[in-house]
Order: C-alpha cells, then structure tokens, then sequence
C-alpha cells in the first residue's frame, strides 16, 4: 500500500500522492485520524465544503490473516461534532489494498445538480454520474454489478446519506455481494451525500499481486494464530456457532439488554432473539439460511449469518446482536423475523441500525407509536423512506427526535446514540461511552469480557482505560475486534505481523504505545474542535434512574472518569 | 441442597458424565453451603471455561456459596460487539 488517492469533488480533480514518511507505520483507525487531524478544519460544518472522507484498510488489510480487512472511514461528525472513525469488514479494504491505496481522502463538494459515483481501478480514477441516486442500496449494488461485474467491490450510501440525514452510515460489499457491511456509525453516510457522492466502485482487476515483506514467515505465524483461534471458546465455539447473538443471553442475564428505550436491562422476550434461538431459526428453516458465514475473506470466525423468512428465503444477512437490541428488546419486539425485517429497510435506506433503534425507542417512549408495535415502526421508517417531515426529524437520529418530542430519556453520548449495552449494567462500557473520543460506541473500549461484578463501580475506569488502546490497535490494523479475545493476548504476534507483511518492525508494547498516540491525536482534534471533559458524560437519566430489577444506576464518579482523558 | 442449573449455549456439550443434563433448566445436589467453584468441578467444567455465572438474575463470583434453591445460570467467557 504504497500511494494516498485524493479526490475532490468541488474540482472534480483526482491526485495520487505518496505516502508521507509520517504515515508509513499507520492505518485504519489511526491513519484516519492522523489525516483529519492534518488536513480538516476541526471547527468546520460537519455537513458542509471543509470536511473531508478519508478510507482506508488497516496495515495489515488485504493480507490472508483471518479477520485483518476490515475498512475505516474517518471524518468530522455531524451528530458528535467530533472525529469520528468507523469500520466494518466486507470486502472494499482488500480491494483497496490490492491497488496498493492506503488512503482514500474525498475533499470538496460536487456543484452539480446530479450525485456521482468514483470508479477505481489499477490504472483510471474518474467520477461518473449516478443515475442510481435515490435507490436504496440493493437496487444500487444490483446495478453497479451488471456494470462492472462481481468482481468489484462496492462502497454505497443510501437516500439516507444523500438527503444529509445523520443517522445514515456508509455500506460496503460482502463476498457474495451484499451491501450489507455498514461502516454505521457517526453519520458519516450524511458526509458522503453532502458531497454528491453517491458510490465507490473499486475494480482490483488486473492489479499486481500484494507483495508481502516476508510471506513465509506471515504463513506461518497464522497457522499459530489461526491454532489459538479455534482454541478459544469465543472464537473458536460461540462466534462461530452463535454469532454476535450470542450476547443477548448475557445482558439479558447481567440486566444491560436494552429494553423499552433504556427502561429496564432485560427483556422478558430474551431468548426469543438471543443466539441459541437465533440458530434454531436458521437451522429448522434451511433454505438460503446460514448460521455461520464470513463476511471477508479468510475469516476463520465466522460469527456472520443469513437469516431466512419462513419459506428459506434470505431476509436480512446479516442479523447481528447490535440490530436485535437496538431494533429488538430496545422497541419491545421479541420476534426475530420483524427485527430482521426492520433491519432490511434500514440497511436499503442506508441508515445505522443502532442510531435508527435508538431514535424509534425514544418515539416509542413518548407514545408516537406502541412499544412493541412492529408495524408502527415500519410506519415510523417509511416516513423516513418518503422524506417527509416526520421522517427528516427521524432521519437525524435519537438526540434530535428526542429533542423535537420532548424526551428526557435521550439515550446518548456526543450526540451519537448508544449501543446494545445498558451501561447500568455494564459501567465500563458506559465509562468508555463517556471517554472515547468516538462518543457512546461500544466498538471503542469494551469491558463485557472482564470477568468483574460489572455494577461495581470501583474497577470500571481502570478497565475502560485499558481497553481503549487496545480497540484504537484493532481498528488501526484492520482487524475485527472478534479476533481481539486472542489478539489482545498477543500483541506481539500482531506486531510480528506486521512485519511480515508490510515490514514494520513493530513490538506488542510499541502497539500499545502507538494506539494511545492515536487516542491523542483523536483527543486533540476534539479539543480544538470545541468538545471539553464537560461533554464526557451520560444523560442523567441513566445516573438518576434505577434499573427495576437491580436497582443499579451510572454511579461511577465523574471525577474517575475525567482523569482517563487527563493521561 | 438442590440447586437448578442452566448451562448456556456450548456449555452443554462440555458437561460429560451428566446424564440429566439436557438444554434447559436440571436440578442438582450439592454439598450445603458448596460455592460456584465447587458445583463447577462437580459438573467437570474447567473454571477457565465459564466467564460469567448469575445466581438467581444477579452476577455472582466463583467463590459465591450458594443456598437451597437457588438458581444458577453458566455462560462461557465472550468478548465482542
């Protein structure tokens, strides 16, 4: 990966540029952050001509270690105000990476009247018209296919991000072609649309095989890796065999399902979405339905699905624990096949499953529909899809609907709405919703795996603090936190890895070190943008209301929970 | 004392020699006063293999003794989003 791609939109010009010696032992998550810092006004209007999109694959994106190609986006964020990074797997990182791109930076904004979408192959790089603009994300991945053939990978907004809501993400395609892979969170589907752009097709035909520092010793170094993998029962047992479902039945159990917008913790309809039911779905329907599936390749996890309607036929793929809280307990729906149905239309209208769930959970909780009212929630979608009043405000994600509806009860950090994790239940998450430069993102710093009273406030800062450089070292190699149960074990593999592939000499405790720069570097971009220690907390809801069953509230003090981003 | 145990997910493939253990709540006889530990080797789960265990709705830790009647819930250790 040897060469920085620069588009602008307002000039409909491309540069290729090498990669500056600074940004050599960088990628994903901390290449991102590096150039938004570098290059974007921090006070700049999230949704207007100064901010810019930057992709890029981890260092070790396009290389055959298992769960290593996943795909960060980073810009300003028009729901946090702040830098933001998201990533997901799929299959663009690989395909970028091929072409030797180790960063994709979208500047400017287009002045024509009509969106494009930015074809990439081994030798052009042009901007062409989307006649595609307006269709959801399917219809558009469908057509792009028939253009270019299945070979390519595809990076897609939805009408969501073209109408500038900010609960839209940005979506890229799996190995069997499916817009499914949302880069979701932080309304970064907004930026791209504000921009005019409304795809990126990335044909790696032809292009040179990637040439590894030394491949030998990479291959067998993943053999280990691959070995300690299978070995682990989260890796190599429940992911596998359950997916990220698998974690329903756990905050369900430790009271940090969310349920009825952030009301209780757990949800009396738990195991009708949790993993072990989910499954039994799969397997009793057949079909087109897989219980296991990987969404890049050379995954040996495999914690993705297909889930299929009654008659075998693909509904959504796939169904992940974040949609089924989100979408499920959090609008009191316990019936798989509507949270999967929910979850479709989202992802064709482009919209982050977690912000819609929370913007639905807080219309519910101040009666625009029923909890539980599955028809009124698609009702509360197709206001977003026909763009009407009600479904602009909707579109703009959970802090501006609860605003509009008078809600106390806004479940956010930054602006961004929270995940699947009551952080009642789990204080250590809620630690790093407060913290993480990135706002209320579970992705950021998770505590669940600590084996800890997970209400006891005592240990939580401390757990926090130390999983955050560790999520900043996976999202910066490309790699899925799901390999993190044996990465974070092994950091030195993870650095032998590196140079093995890219010949970066870099050790376990050099990651480390490397990952809290990058935090830096994201705590300073927020700094000059304005956000302070004031802005890291939670709404008080969640530090003045009991959860029913345990009684627990946030009660880990504010004055812990500041010193983190003091270090 | 009896307890009811709930094993989760692959934890029930794991648990040998247990004729009644089948998906689902079972019953248990334990030494009174007996904690988490103690029921995990009777059962042949390594401790290692089980990441959160809830008694009764509420985490406990593996040193929690338990009492008659209680019910004992054992997932294996999971990380991820």
């Amino acid at each position: 990966m040897n060469k920085l791609l620069r588009v602008n939109l307002s000039e409909g010009a491309n540069t290729t540029e090498p990669v500056p010696e600074e940004y050599l032992a960088l990628g994903g998550r901390a290449l991102t952050g590096r150039i938004i810092l570098d290059e974007v006004d921090p006070c700049c209007e999230p949704l207007g001509l100064r901010n810019k999109l930057v992709f890029a694959p981890g260092l070790l994106g396009g290389s055959f270690l298992s769960s290593s190609s996943r795909l960060s986006v980073g810009g300003k964020s028009p729901l946090t105000g702040g830098i933001k990074e998201a990533n997901a797997g799929g299959t663009a990182a690989g395909a970028l990476s091929k072409l030797g791109v180790k960063a994709l930076i979208i500047e400017g904004e287009s002045p024509l009247d009509y969106f494009q979408y930015l074809y990439i192959d081994k030798e052009k790089i042009e901007l062409r018209p989307a006649e595609m603009a307006g269709q959801g994300v399917y219809s558009s991945a469908k057509l792009l296919f028939e253009r270019y053939g299945d070979k390519v990978s595809l990076i897609l907004i939805g009408p969501g991000g073209e109408r500038g809501y900010c609960a839209s993400g940005i979506t890229n395609t799996d190995m069997q072609g499916r817009p499914s892979r949302f880069l979701g969170r932080g309304g970064l589907g907004a930026v791209m649309g504000v921009k005019g752009l409304k795809a990126i097709v990335i044909n790696p035909d032809g292009a040179e095989a990637i040439a590894y520092h030394d491949r030998k010793a990479f291959q067998e170094l993943n053999k280990e890796l691959v070995k300690l993998l299978k070995e682990n029962p989260a890796t190599g047992e429940i992911f596998p065999q359950y997916g990220t479902a698998a974690m329903a039945t756990r905050t369900n159990a430790i009271h940090a399902l969310p349920t009825r917008n952030f009301s209780t913790g757990s949800f009396e309809f738990a195991n009708r979405i949790d993993g072990e039911y989910l499954r039994y779905v799969i397997t009793s329907r057949g079909g087109e339905g897989e219980t296991t599936h990987s969404c890049m390749p050379g995954c040996v996890i495999k914690c993705s699905n297909v889930y299929p309607d009654a008659g075998g036929h693909e509904l959504v793929a796939p169904l992940e624990y974040e949609t089924i809280g989100l979408m499920g307990s959090n609008l009191g729906i316990g019936n798989l096949d509507d949270i999967a149905r929910l979850n479709h239309f989202c992802n064709d209208l482009g919209l982050d499953t977690i912000e819609m769930g929370g913007t639905i959970g807080v219309a519910m909780d101040q009666g625009l529909v029923s909890f539980g009212d599955v028809a009124g929630a698609l009702d509360l979608l197709q206001e977003v899809a026909d763009d009407t009043i009600l479904g602009r405000v909707l579109g703009q994600g959970t802090l501006i609907t609860g605003k509009v509806l008078g809600s106390r009860r806004i479940p956010v950090v930054k602006g961004q709405s929270m995940p699947a994790y009551d952080p009642r239940g789990v204080k250590g998450l809620g630690v790093t919703y407060a913290t993480s430069p990135m706002g209320a993102d579970h992705t950021a710093g998770q505590t669940i795996r600590a084996e800890v009273d997970h209400t006891d406030p005592a240990p939580q800062p401390e757990l926090s603090r130390k999983a955050q450089p560790l999520a900043m070292i996976a999202d910066s190699l490309g790699l899925c936190i799901m390999a993190m149960p044996v990465g974070a074990a092994h950091l030195d593999k993870l650095g032998q890895f590196c140079e093995y592939y890219g010949g970066i000499k870099i050790s376990g405790d050099q990651l480390l070190v490397a990952a809290e720069k990058a935090l830096q570097v994201e705590r300073e971009f927020n700094r000059r943008a304005g956000l302070s220690p004031a802005q890291d907390r939670l709404p008080e809801f969640m530090t003045d209301e009991p959860l029913p069953i345990t009684g627990s509230v946030f009660d880990v003090p504010f004055d812990e929970i500041r010193k983190i981003n003091e270090k | 004392m009896l307890i009811k145990l709930r094993l989760h997910e692959v934890l029930n493939d794991k648990v040998s020699g247990c004729a009644s253990c089948v998906k689902g709540d079972f019953e248990y006889q334990l030494p009174t006063g007996a904690a988490v530990s103690c029921l995990l080797k009777e059962i042949g789960l390594k401790s290692s293999s089980v990441g959160l265990v809830i008694v009764n709705g509420r985490q406990a830790a593996k040193d929690y003794r338990l009492k008659n009647g209680d019910r004992v819930e054992l997932f294996a250790p999971l990380s991820g989003g």
